[in-house]
């Protein structure tokens, strides 16, 4: 180190540094109202740089101030390493130091080359990629080079050490030349540059202004040797946030990495100087919490071989303790509301200031939330993923929907988004989206495509819905048509892929009155999101290969780890930071958030290239200092005037293990015979579990019993619902009062029911092709006839595999049956309707009822038949006149109800059971008398009707426990779950 | 030892042998009993000694297990830190059996620090966790993408069944004959949902049969080592096995016609069984097979087993000959029912094997494809890194604890 003075100074963690370091620099300026715009500050970031700015403007009271240059020089761990992007420092305009490669092109490149080597996605590739790069940076800002990989490990691992180093060729060989050709540097390599420049512009010829380098820990090698130049400069000063002086020599000697005040240690070891040669920078009357604080957290964060001093301490003083808390809570739920809680009581004292910090973006989401209840908006300053936002969303959902032709679930998601509008106002659009979800998109998926959605179209039979899905789809084509069509080729150009999707996503965005543009690319989030796209396309030049369908994941993965910052806080005295937004920041009362290992401080990463020894060998920094600076994040904000420590004790389920701080701090405090206060916390959690508490038990609901007036009850019901009338009167209710019919599922498999229909229409048509004789073949015909029904459905593997082989028994076995029967019939009617008027004192009733087949014996008389393909009922049920279907079909044969049949009388009511099992169908007739069977039907259905002709009458829901419907739709409507099971233990209480 | 002598005495004798690091022990004992207590037990001791926390490793089944240990851990050595000598003495003497000598109280009181500030804390996780992380340390020596994905079950048995319905779709005469063979044979077993069901079990157990299959060498081979297993011929069906049991060398032909005529002089029962073995036996063998479930049920219940009166007592005493040679037919005939399960067993079985195998084949292509890492495949992987790396490599690129030796 130089000779000369070094001016070192430090701000202690109780006092806030930027406020500090504002009201000095006024003060020395006094009225000089250009001495301040004469100085240049250097700053770790520019979120510093700007929150200084705010010190100044708060500290002059309003008074008009000529600002000091503030200068970012970048941090350790900031993203993107933001200051050697743009901000050009003090000299570098004058120097020619080449730009920064675009991290967005840089990964791509680099994911080019992973590519060639086979066995990855793109998706993955550009994953990896992502990880080289941090590689390539950590490497560049510590200063080595690639050289001394290959030696790294003994010659006798040589073999295995091979693998890695063939695979880092990417950045070791191949990587250099691409640079080359691109004409740019690496990030960090670009940032060193500067910082070189700027120290040896420097050094050459000192600045005739003070230079003032305040808040870096000089994590970075060349930031560090920039700082120790500032610090020997003749008007230089270095100002370090919370450089600790009291711990004991020895201790201060044996500080590991993981320690606090490690980096500082590290940083006043270069400079050449000792702890007591650091003066304290003046900041009376500043302080916000009592300076034994922080001598009890520096205590508890002695290094491991110092802590059996622990035992022989004093009881910390009173006001070490007040105003420290810590709050366990049961899960992040809970978490996030007392921390809304805390925040929210902040703001009943005036002009008073909380924070949250917190690494945990969930638990900020999950807090931001909470405030929302009492109408209190507070941005997390620590950004959104793009992808969380709703035009990075907006893009995400489009690739997908158009990646995978427009099916069903995707296509859904992407019309229900605000921004989809198709030229319409948002509002009318979604109710046409809605319209073509119910009518196309539900059900069975359509084929793929536009073409798919305009033959499922087709198939509709309401022509003025069809006019208006046809409109619809004509939009979705113009918009998206291209970009569908791209998508599903099996290679194309990156770049083309992603004007495609800029242009659709515009097209589908835009409104009546405004270009899709114009919405889309909005706002804070809109921007980042168009700037991404922008870039995107450029940096995608190089890859000219890419599966349509691989595109929306490529898409994602680069979009993954974009954030959103917002520029302007929403909230004047609320806030959520990440660590790195806290750092040099304050407020009255901080609360920690999330102070769980693994979390805070979050697991190391794993590299997969070399181990933790080895990355110290070739000279990568320890990945326990990243630990050290979370340590000395969170010893900075524990010296807030009020601190609430808070964790979970469960997240996602799982126990978790506290922060080793926290951990720490107990042992302390036990050693010293005293803990931190118990009351309060359980009080917080009290307030915040009385905030949703709902007084007295739960009360379940009980059974439905609509009592509809008159005029609203149905007088027209088939057969087969006069059994659910029975068994459950509140399904008839909804299905003809509410109206209400239950939807399809999105691409739904076809259902049991409609299996069941594929071979019902199969034997209606077999039996009316061949009335009058059967073919010879007729196996085969009727298996023709089933291919021709079940149709497309065949091509759905469950249908094919089994549907379709039960099918083919239950052909061999009707054949067989229809044989022998043929002699005794004189006609068969298959599938016919039927509709009989009852008349009542209420009124006319209409029955209808589709007979699924009703053959007219030799020897006079009907046979009433129904295909079951699946269950059947039992006798008991028959006989009970549970199932009415075919005794009240045999009334309206005998009246002559059914169109094609003359009224005559049954003889014989029967199931076919076609299961295509072991036997294939079986034939189950009735045993009790067809006639007798009809006349009690017919009894049982007018005394119905005529119970329900009184208007007193509800509509109950399953009334009778022994008949209740083996399926309903409206099971959930009538909330069968919340009143069936005490009623079931009503029912058992007898045993 | 002997189990009483165990339980008599004071299981803290038996947890303190159990916590001795210097031995290689397996505890069983039920919920509740001190096994997590062992554990701790060993892992302190193992610091005591002057183990590097980052050197110990402790595998648990469950997240919250692993939790559990290693806060029970940091709580007493957060006490050994903070209690008086006489006190700390006192509970290392308990741990160790031995009075603790020389530095011993300071070092206990310095675990605490160590162990918290060791960079992953103790090394304390699920044997998947642990899997997971040591491949994603050696992905490339693994063979694995960097960027593994590991799919979680349910990701899983999403993947099978668009493996499923892949191969349901190849299932078909036209395209592979063998598969289509093996699917109608299952399906004439079950139901749609049942076979759901079935797919879902063997997505289950995938590992079990990939090794399996693996083992035997394929599905031609499992199929043979199945039927061997049946007690069956390479390939025996249903129908030989009903064919066999009713040609005429199997059959004591005279003595079965003898006691036929012997039950002509019988009951009603007697005459009836008489007329239909009669009438069985007149038949050709053909014909036999065709209706050997009708003979068979003139000696076994519908269950199988041997009816209790072949004969009525009068029969029995005219011609106890009778008797006798139709208990020896309903014996034979119960071993032939059992051999005609074993029978149909091994076709569907084989069926299953090879639609199974099928299936499997096709979760492996796609999981492949895309870089996916299933549960067993973390395992299963791990196993091949440490068995072809060898496990000097991973451990001194894990902390170059080789260098040293």
């Amino acid at each position: 180190m130089s000779e000369g003075a070094q001016h070192v100074y430090t701000i202690p963690p109780g006092v806030p540094f930027l406020d500090a370091l504002a009201a000095e620099l006024l003060r020395e300026c006094g009225d000089d109202a250009l001495a301040l715009s004469r100085m240049s500050i250097l700053l770790p970031t520019r979120r510093a740089a700007r929150n200084l700015r705010e010190a100044f403007l708060r500290r002059s009271r309003g008074k008009a101030l000529l600002l000091p240059r503030l200068v970012p020089i970048g941090d350790i761990d900031e993203e993107g390493l933001a200051f050697a992007a743009e901000e050009a420092p003090l000299a570098a305009s004058a120097l020619e130091i080449p730009p920064a490669i675009p991290e967005l092109r840089r990964r791509l490149l680099l994911a080019e080359l992973i590519l060639k080597l086979k066995g990855h996605t793109l998706a993955q590739a550009v994953q990896l990629a992502g990880e080289l790069g941090r590689l390539i940076d950590q490497v560049a800002t510590e200063r080595i080079g690639f050289e001394r990989l290959e030696s790294l490990v003994p010659e006798r691992y040589a073999a295995h050490w091979q693998i890695t180093l063939e695979f880092l060729k990417i950045v070791t060989e191949h990587w250099p030349k691409v640079l080359a050709e691109e004409g740019a540097l690496d990030p960090a390599e670009r940032r060193n540059r500067l910082l070189e420049a700027q120290a040896a512009l420097w050094r050459a010829r000192p600045p005739e202004g003070e230079v003032i380098a305040a808040g870096s820990t000089g994590s970075i090698p060349a930031t560090a040797d920039l700082l120790a130049l500032v610090a020997t400069l003749p008007k230089g000063r270095l100002v370090l946030p919370g450089l600790d002086r009291h711990t004991e020599s020895d201790a201060w000697e044996m500080l590991e990495p993981s320690h606090p005040q490690f980096g500082l240690k590290r940083l006043i070891e270069r400079l050449g100087i000792a702890r007591h040669q650091v003066e304290d920078w003046p900041w009376d009357g500043l302080e916000t919490s009592p300076r034994a604080r922080a001598a009890l957290i520096a205590k508890a964060m002695l290094p491991a071989a110092s802590t059996d001093a622990w035992r022989g301490l004093a009881t910390p003083p009173a006001e070490a303790l007040s105003g420290l808390k810590r709050i366990d809570c049961p899960t992040p739920r809970e978490e996030a509301g007392v921390v809304a809680l805390l925040m929210r009581e902040a703001l009943e004292t005036p002009e008073r200031t909380a924070a949250l910090v917190t690494p945990d973006r969930a638990l900020a989401r999950r807090v931001a939330a909470e405030l929302e209840r009492w109408g209190i908006e507070v941005d997390d300053s620590a950004g959104t993923p793009l992808a969380a936002t709703p035009p990075g969303t907006y893009l995400r959902l489009l690739a997908e929907a158009a990646a995978e032709g427009l099916a069903p679930l995707p296509l859904v998601a992407l019309l229900k988004h605000p921004f989809a509008a198709g030229g319409e106002e948002p509002p009318a659009f979604r109710h046409h989206g809605r319209l073509l979800e119910i009518a196309l998109l539900r059900g069975p998926r359509p084929a793929p495509g536009i073409r798919g959605l305009r033959a499922a179209l087709r198939a509709l039979g309401d022509a003025e819905l069809r006019k208006t899905l046809a409109k619809l789809i004509d939009r979705l084509e113009a918009a998206l048509g291209p970009l569908v069509k791209l998508l599903g080729r099996r290679a194309l150009a990156a770049p083309r892929a992603v004007q495609a999707h800029i242009a659709a996503a515009e097209a589908l965005a835009a409104t009546a009155r405004l270009s899709g543009a114009e919405r889309l690319w909005a706002g804070e989030a809109g921007e980042e999101a168009a700037g991404f796209v922008d870039e995107l396309e450029i940096a995608a030049l190089r890859i000219r290969r890419l599966e349509g369908s691989a595109y929306p994941a490529f898409f994602a993965s680069l979009l993954g780890e974009r954030q959103v910052r917002p520029r302007y806080g929403r909230h004047p005295r609320l806030f959520i930071w990440g660590p790195l937004e806290a750092r040099l920041q304050h407020a009255d009362l901080v609360v920690l958030g999330g102070l769980n290992e693994g979390t805070w401080p979050a697991a190391p990463p794993v590299d997969p290239w070399m181990s933790r020894p080895m990355r110290a060998a070739f000279g990568l920094p320890e990945a326990d200092r990243r630990i050290g600076l979370s340590a000395h994040d969170f010893a900075q904000a524990c010296a807030a005037r009020e601190v609430v420590l808070t964790r979970s004790l469960k997240v996602d389920g799982t126990p978790t293990v506290p922060a080793r701080w926290l951990l720490r701090l107990e042992a302390l405090l036990r050693a010293a015979g005293t803990a931190l206060e118990t009351e309060a916390p359980a009080r917080w959690l009290a307030w915040h579990k009385a905030l949703d508490e709902v007084p007295g038990p739960p009360v379940p609901a009980a059974p439905p019993a609509p009592r509809p007036p008159l005029a609203a009850r149905p007088r027209r019901l088939s057969v087969t619902e006069i059994e659910t009338w029975m068994r459950d009167p509140y399904a008839i209710y909804a299905r003809h009062v509410l109206n209400l019919k239950a939807l399809d599922p999105l691409d739904a498999d076809p259902g049991a029911a409609e299996r069941g229909s594929f071979i019902h229409a199969a034997l209606d048509r077999f039996v009316r092709n061949f009335q009058d004789a059967l073919p010879a073949d007729a196996v085969e015909e009727l298996l023709r006839i089933g291919a021709s029904t079940f149709g497309s459905a065949l091509e759905r593997p469950g249908v094919r595999a089994f549907w379709w082989p039960r099918f083919e028994r239950i052909a061999v076995w009707f054949v067989a049956t229809e044989r022998e029967r043929r002699a005794h019939l004189a006609a068969s009617h298959t599938e016919v309707r039927g509709l009989l008027t009852l008349a009542t004192e209420g009124g006319p009733f209409l029955l209808k009822g589709k007979a699924d087949r009703i053959d007219r014996l030799s020897e006079g008389g009907l046979a009433i038949i129904d295909y079951k393909t699946g269950r059947l009922p039992s006798a008991a049920e028959v006989a009970q006149g549970l199932a009415p279907q075919l005794p009240l079909e045999a009334v309206m044969a005998m009246e002559g109800a059914f169109s094609e049949v003359p009224a005559s009388a049954v003889k014989s009511l029967a199931f076919w059971r076609l299961s295509g099992g072991e036997p294939p169908g079986e034939e189950r007739p009735l045993k009790e008398d067809a006639q007798a069977l009809a006349e009690t039907a017919r009894e049982h259905l007018l005394a119905l009707i005529r119970r329900f002709d009184d208007a007193a009458t509800p509509y109950e829901a399953r009334p009778r426990p022994e008949a209740v419907p083996a399926f309903s739709d409206y099971e959930h409507l009538e909330r069968v779950k919340e009143w069936s099971a005490t009623g079931e233990q009503g029912g058992e209480g007898g045993e | 030892m002997s189990i009483a002598a165990i339980s008599r005495r004071d299981p803290r004798i038996d947890q303190r042998l159990a916590a001795d690091p210097a031995a290689s022990v397996w505890v069983a004992a039920s919920a509740g009993t001190g096994k997590t207590t062992v554990l701790t037990n060993r892992v302190l001791s193992l610091l005591l000694a002057g183990t590097p926390p980052g050197r110990i490793l402790c595998l648990t089944f469950t997240k919250a297990a692993a939790a559990e240990m290693a806060n029970r851990i940091a709580r007493e050595l957060g006490e050994w830190a903070t209690i008086s000598d006489p006190l700390l003495a006192k509970r290392l003497t308990e741990l160790g059996d031995a009075t603790p000598a020389g530095d011993m109280l300071e070092r206990a009181r310095r675990l605490f620090a160590q162990v918290v500030d060791a960079p992953e804390g103790l090394r304390i996780a699920t044997i998947h966790a642990f899997c997971q992380s040591l491949l994603r340390r050696f992905p490339l020596e693994a063979g694995l993408v960097p960027h593994f994905e590991v799919l979680d079950e349910r990701s899983a048995a999403e993947l099978m069944e668009r493996a499923r319905d892949e191969v349901l779709l190849e299932a078909q005469p036209e395209v592979d004959a063998a598969l289509a063979a093996a699917l109608a044979e299952v399906t004439s077993h079950v139901s749609e949902d049942d076979f759901r069901a079935l797919m879902a079990e063997l997505a289950n157990e995938r590992g079990r049969v990939a090794r399996a299959l693996a083992k035997a060498g394929g599905v031609e081979a499992a199929t043979k080592a199945l039927y061997r297993r049946l007690g069956l011929a390479a390939g025996e069906s249903a129908v030989e096995v009903r064919e066999k049991a009713s040609a005429d060398e199997s059959l004591a032909l005279s003595a079965l016609h003898a006691a036929a005529a012997a039950l002509a002089q019988g009951s009603a029962a007697d005459r009836e069984r008489g007329a239909a073995i009669t009438t069985w036996l007149a038949s050709s063998p053909a014909e036999r097979a065709a209706h050997f479930a009708a003979y068979v049920s003139q000696f076994l219940t519908k269950d199988g087993a041997l009816r209790s009166t072949l004969a009525t007592k009068a029969v029995r005493e005219a011609s106890p000959g009778a008797e006798t040679t139709l208990r020896a037919e309903a014996t034979r005939l119960a071993a032939v029912v059992e051999r005609l399960k074993a029978a149909i067993t091994a076709k569907a079985s084989a069926a299953l094997l090879r639609l199974g195998g099928a299936v499997l084949a096709a979760y492996e292509d796609h999981k492949g494809h895309q870089g996916f890492l299933d549960y067993d495949d973390l395992i299963l992987s791990t196993q091949q890194l440490l068995a072809r790396r060898g496990a000097a490599w991973v451990l001194y690129k894990l902390d170059q604890a080789s260098t040293t030796s």
